[in-house]
């Protein structure tokens, strides 16, 4: 175990004795080795089952919603809201302070154990790494180091494989290692600032109208819409989706392309200025379909029309949700400038 | 003929045999991360047989994710033609054959046939390849099944020794005559090929870890109210993953596309793990809550299709654990409830 699991297993355990919490949520190790899971824990007991390592990639933050979702309740017997403390990478604490900001928790029932973040671990890259240098052998353990990453496989074999290459793309790109105004911050090393200004963005800008069109339907018409990239989303919260109303209905319930591609383009819009490029879609999706383009498109365009980057400040409203005199508005009227 | 050698660099030879007359259907590269599904190959070099598995099973070529079952216009039905033509599939692990048994039960058993379903399955020819290399997510012998199994399939093939020769073993009469038809390619199996063939059986089984689920469907209807329900299926997110990507799973939505007065009526995979998969048209929902819509994932592989179909609906293919979004391993619900007192 290392020192940040053991630092977060000391400091629920001390949160539960104080009574302070009902639940936290964290993560456990996961069933085959190289995955670490979400888990919820109850009690300081419980506490032992808490990890922390470079396989703990997912965004804890899409569990917030629906602990605070309350059912009509009797007048004078409502339950009170839990006290919820998260483990949290920078990404995980940024979609809880979006969240908060959407009025899906009160802040003050939520504690933030923010652990600075060296990078997770992108399975898909790994995988594709022990295939080529190990055949068909599956990962049965991780040992994460500074550079290197040792992994044992089913078969007997030891590999020492360089870490940087197997970070996944969300982390390369992450300017926000550590996280911002968390309630109580674990001691460890963050990374340094990745480049956000968007590679793959000009990449994508820089092919014809046709070919990126091309790009688009490409993806999309490997989606079977079994919607892992919605519900492993924080932002993704309503209760009732656009794509499954039957009355009235949107859109068609199959995989037709023209469906899915509506699904994912109303997704990704829903997200200005909430989606905070964690890439928790992209890890979600069991079709190894690459959203990132179009996720990240949408992060950029905020930022350089209005100037904003979400899950920060908690008083700054998100700029779809105001309306100033000044605001941009090229992208209604030259839509094909941006 | 019931058994026959196939030297690796003919497989090009059989692969353009086949496609004179069907097309073959094997796992090949999709996207960027090294995956692979079942698509249409032109040669050896298509077919990567590398991987545990492919993303998706083999039940989308038989029974697609989309499927128009009848058109209309106006009030006037009009059949859709069924899909009569011949598919050869290489390539398929036995875990994915074998749950085709199962579909053959649910699509063509107790009188209900399923004629777009069955005209896929009677012109096809299921060619397995054996495992020799199962995944840390892999079970099929805890359920039954074995990386050699040739259940559902018509051929099982697998590698005869260092030479690079590959072993075919008819499983069914359409096997037979696969081999028969293609005999000049093939060499008598010897019985070396045999030897070989039966070690690296026995190896790769022995490669997983069994899981012993004796009792498992009793223990289960005895907890049907169990907490551990709760317990276990918190972290669910309620994506579609597990039972889109498993070979058995079988539910589906009827749906009418409508242009006009014209249009389709229309059958999609549909999931149990979908909040509105039971909702009525009254507002109710009997399983309103994830640990039910788990708990009937779990019931219908494990309990139901015992009762109705004599075996567990699951073979073990690994999908489910290796896909899931938060590592809701289901060999970890199956053992706690199995070890409940």
């Amino acid at each position: 175990m290392g020192e940040l699991a053991s630092d977060i297993r000391r400091i629920a355990r001390e949160m539960f004795d104080g009574k302070r919490i009902d639940l936290l949520v964290g993560f456990e190790k996961g069933s085959d080795g190289y995955r670490s899971r979400p888990v919820f824990i109850e009690s300081a007991e419980g506490a032992d089952r808490l990890t922390w390592d470079a396989t703990c990639s997912q965004n804890l933050a899409v569990y917030l919603p629906s602990l605070f979702r309350r059912e009509p309740q009797k007048k004078g017997v409502e339950s009170a809201p839990p006290r919820v403390a998260f483990v949290a990478k920078a990404c995980d604490m940024r979609s809880l302070i979006a969240l908060v900001k959407e009025k899906q928790a009160m802040r003050e029932n939520l504690i933030i154990i923010g652990v600075p973040c060296t990078g997770v671990i992108d399975a898909r890259k790994l995988e594709k790494v022990v295939m080529d240098r190990a055949g068909g052998a599956e990962v049965t353990e991780l040992v994460d180091g500074e550079e290197t990453i040792c992994v044992h496989t089913a078969d007997g074999r030891n590999l020492s494989l360089t870490r940087e290459p197997l970070v996944q793309d969300a982390c390369l790109d992450c300017q926000f290692s550590v996280p911002q105004g968390a309630d109580v911050l674990i001691e460890g090393p963050g990374r340094p600032v990745g480049d956000n200004s968007g590679s793959l963005l000009k990449e994508f800008a820089e092919l014809s109208e046709t070919e990126r069109w091309q790009k688009f339907q490409g993806e999309i018409s490997r989606c079977i819409r079994c919607y892992a990239c919605r519900q492993a989303c924080p932002m993704c919260y309503c209760t009732e989706c656009f794509a499954e109303t039957n009355n009235p209905a949107w859109i068609g319930v199959t995989t037709e392309l023209t469906d899915t591609m509506i699904f994912h383009i109303v997704r990704i819009f829903h997200q200005a200025g909430r989606c905070v490029e964690c890439d928790a879609c992209v890890r979600a999706c069991p079709m190894g379909i690459d959203l990132r383009p179009f996720t990240k498109k949408i992060a950029a365009d905020v930022r350089e029309l209005f100037g904003f980057t979400p899950g920060f400040d908690l008083e700054t409203p998100p700029p779809l949700v105001t309306f100033r005199e000044d605001d941009q508005q090229g992208f209604v009227t030259e839509p094909r400038k941006g | 003929m019931d058994k026959a050698l196939l030297q690796k660099k003919d497989l090009d030879a059989l692969l353009a045999a086949i496609r004179m007359r069907a097309p073959v259907y094997a796992p090949a590269r999709d996207g960027g991360d090294g995956g692979t599904v079942f698509r249409p190959v032109e040669s050896a070099a298509d077919v990567c047989l590398g991987q545990v598995n492919t993303r998706l099973s083999v039940k989308g070529l038989f029974f697609p994710q989309r499927e128009s079952l009848m058109k209309f216009s106006g009030s006037a039905l009009s059949e859709v033609t069924l899909p009569t033509d011949s598919l050869v599939v290489f390539g398929v692990r036995p875990c994915d054959a074998r749950s085709l048994t199962w579909l053959d039960t649910v699509f063509g058993g107790g009188g209900h046939e399923d004629p777009y379903f069955q005209e896929r399955r009677k012109s096809a020819v299921v060619i397995a390849m054996a495992c020799d290399q199962p995944g840390a997510s892999c079970f099929c012998t805890s359920v039954g099944g074995s990386p050699y199994g040739s259940d559902g399939a018509d051929m099982l093939v697998s590698q005869a020794g260092a030479d690079g020769a590959l072993l075919f073993e008819a499983a069914s009469e359409k096997g037979r005559a696969f081999l028969e038809e293609h005999a000049g390619l093939f060499a008598p199996a010897n019985a070396q090929a045999r030897e070989a063939r039966e070690a690296r059986a026995s190896a790769a089984a022995k490669k997983m870890e069994a899981l012993d689920l004796t009792g498992l469907k009793e223990k289960l209807d005895a907890a049907l109210d169990s907490p551990l329900w709760d317990a276990l299926t918190k972290t669910c997110l309620g994506c579609g993953v597990c039972t889109y990507l498993c070979p058995s799973c079988h539910c589906f939505d009827i749906s009418d596309e409508k242009s006009g007065a014209d249009g389709v009526r229309v059958r999609s995979w549909d999931s149990c793990q979908y909040a509105r998969f039971t909702l009525h048209a009254s507002g109710h929902n009997p399983r309103p809550l994830k640990k039910a819509r788990m708990r009937q994932r779990v019931m219908h592989k494990f309990s139901y299709a015992q009762e109705t179909a004599g075996t567990a609906f699951c073979s073990g293919c690994g999908r489910c654990v290796r896909a899931c979004p938060v590592n809701l391993d289901i060999r970890g619900i199956l053992t706690a409830f199995k070890d409940l007192p």
